[in-house]
């Protein structure tokens, strides 16, 4: 984390990054509202472009909650990972363009309060809907505006990262609300099949998804391993099940610790990267650094120190490599300065 | 239901509100007093910091009263503190869960109780798709006329066919306009309400060319209402027919 803060912390990488997903919303609101131009010569331009607005951001969050388990089963998913804060502000944007225009158009000419006809606007409002489907819409925007507010890493800072992360874990509960909002109000109103066929593909790709990382994730965590020598160090695996430059996860007591393997030397350092909780050991060592597959912060394998202007250390644990196979101990090395059998040789 | 809603918006508002206040304050002051690391950031950056600001102010508010009062905070000022680990690895689990049960029983529950429309909407007679009035030939034109409506220029005519009267309307571009009632009245095409005298003729909409059948001498005037709008849109006497 830098020493002070920059309104956005540009990169050549995110810049690509934001240009992708500035071309595909664009492409996908293009497409939206000229197909449907073309399809329903009767629905005005402001009624396109709500659904456009909604269904691309329900599809931007639905994309966002799927890159987690993705880049869990397949590493070449990372990139999307990168810099997906810059997605779910995007969602929110999108989102928020989708509730003024509906608000605009269905709500503002009244002489009601806006945010009371909003809530209330349900089977009165309309009756092909049994539940106030638009005050489902308006709880997710809510939560939807405070994780796009709070993204910046002066509030991950502020708020402390567990603190922040269970608050941004609330992104599930908008997009149940979001369900219910589709469920009860479009699918209710649109005798057509493609909205509910998308949204249970949708569902059933999320629920896959999860499950399949949590069930790998789980086999990993529930491993067996040898009890530990006399010296407190426990055999892992062997060097070869451990690529160039990436790592092995094990889970030793409850502490996930990553084993790295650099230029014929081995080091163990745990595997929750400070800034986030990413998952360090799903990176890579880039230019002798592990650097997290979130977003990039890089760390020493020896010591656990930051790379400047980094101000945090990770936990580094003792390794041993002897007649091929490695060995970890799962007591942390001295909290001062690296330590010496932080790491170990091929050999 | 009015009611609940009326007070749940009346503290959001109050909320909104407050935080708007809080969040001009402590982006001038208080974010360099909770965070020393924001003293030499830029305007661009305090002015990105107000929603969140404005989102969790009383949580800010109370950090600004503990730094200024000099209560010692356990975090060392721009570092994040260990994760949580375990703990928020349960958190996560819990949250996707309900998820898991949450989202799909809400989207059965919503399948099962939907009641879709009939995939051709049954209108009233007189509602039915603009046109359908059967012009028998041949045609006698009685007259024309040439109606603006709200800029948009409509072509009138009267015409006569197997000895009965249809009114017939050329909107010339595609009205894309929902809802739209055509009203016939015998007095003076003019004013915002329609007539007492009024009588439906029937929807008005597409670009086709639309007939109406005239059950009754030609009308003075034409009136077209917007459901949408709940308002005349616009009226126009027609000429009389020469004698």
């Amino acid at each position: 984390m830098s020493a002070t803060y920059r309104a956005v912390q540009w990169n050549p990488q995110k810049r690509a990054y934001d240009r992708v997903i500035a071309a595909s919303v664009t492409g996908y609101l293009a497409v939206f509202v000229g197909t449907g131009a073309v399809l329903f010569p009767d629905a005005t331009l402001t009624i396109l472009l709500i659904r456009a607005f909604g269904t691309a951001a329900f599809t931007l969050l639905q994309l966002i909650l799927c890159i987690g388990p993705l880049c869990r089963l397949a590493p070449r998913f990372l990139p999307l990972l990168y810099n997906r804060r810059h997605l779910g502000v995007t969602a929110f944007a999108l989102a928020l363009a989708h509730a003024g225009l509906s608000v605009f158009e269905f709500h503002a000419f009244g002489d009601a309060d806006l945010i009371a006809s909003v809530l209330s606007g349900g089977p009165r409002f309309d009756p092909s809907s049994p539940l106030p489907f638009q005050a489902f819409g308006l709880a997710a925007l809510v939560i939807l505006f405070v994780l796009a507010a709070t993204s910046h890493d002066f509030w991950l800072a502020n708020l402390t990262p567990p603190v922040w992360k269970a608050l941004h874990v609330s992104v599930y509960l908008a997009y149940a609300l979001l369900v219910a909002h589709i469920s009860f109000g479009v699918l209710q109103s649109d005798a057509g099949l493609l909205y509910p066929i998308l949204l249970a593909i949708g569902l059933c790709i999320l629920a896959t998804l999860h499950l399949a990382a949590a069930r790998r994730e789980a086999a990993a965590d529930h491993t067996p391993l040898p009890d530990a020598d006399r010296d407190g160090f426990i055999e892992v695996c062997r060097i070869d099940q451990i690529e160039e430059n990436r790592a092995r996860i094990v889970s030793i007591d409850g502490e996930r610790i990553a084993i790295f393997r650099h230029e014929g030397r081995f080091s163990a350092v745990s595997n929750t990267c400070p800034h986030q909780n990413g998952p360090l050991g799903e990176g890579r060592i880039i230019d002798g650094c592990i650097t997290c597959p979130w977003h990039g912060h890089r760390f020493d394998p020896v010591s656990g120190t930051a790379q400047a202007p980094g101000l945090e250390r990770i936990l580094t644990f003792p390794v041993r490599v002897q007649d091929g196979i490695v060995r970890v101990c799962p007591r942390p090395s001295g909290a001062a300065g690296p330590n010496e059998h932080g790491t170990a040789h091929e050999g | 239901m009015q009611g609940a809603a009326l007070a749940i918006a009346r503290v959001l508002e109050t909320y909104l509100v407050l935080g708007v206040v809080f969040s001009l304050a402590f982006s001038l002051r208080g974010i360099e007093v909770i965070d020393p690391a924001a003293r030499r950031s830029s305007i661009a950056w305090r002015l990105l910091m107000i929603p969140g600001a404005v989102a969790l102010w009383p949580l800010l508010w109370q950090r600004w009263r503990h730094a200024t009062a000099g209560t010692p905070d356990t975090r060392e000022p721009g570092q994040p503190s260990p994760p949580a680990g375990a703990g928020l690895q349960r958190w996560h689990a819990l949250a996707l869960g309900s998820l898991a049960v949450i989202a799909p029983l809400t989207f059965v529950t919503a399948l099962t109780v939907r009641s879709l429309p009939a995939s051709t909407p049954t209108l009233p007679a007189a509602l039915r798709a603009p046109g359908t009035a059967q012009l028998p030939d041949p045609v006698r034109p009685i007259f024309e006329s040439a109606l603006v409506w709200k800029g948009l220029p409509i072509q009138t005519r009267v015409v006569v066919a197997n000895g009965r009267q249809f009114l017939e309307l050329n909107p010339h571009v595609p009205i894309r306009a929902p809802s739209l009632l055509l009203y016939r009245s015998n007095q003076p095409g003019s004013g915002t309400d329609l007539p007492g005298d009024a009588q439906l003729l029937g929807h008005f909409g597409g670009s086709a060319i639309q007939h109406y059948e005239l059950d009754s001498p030609t009308p003075a005037s034409l009136w077209l209402f917007s459901v949408a709008d709940g308002e005349v849109l616009g009226s126009g006497d027609l000429a009389r027919p020469p004698r």
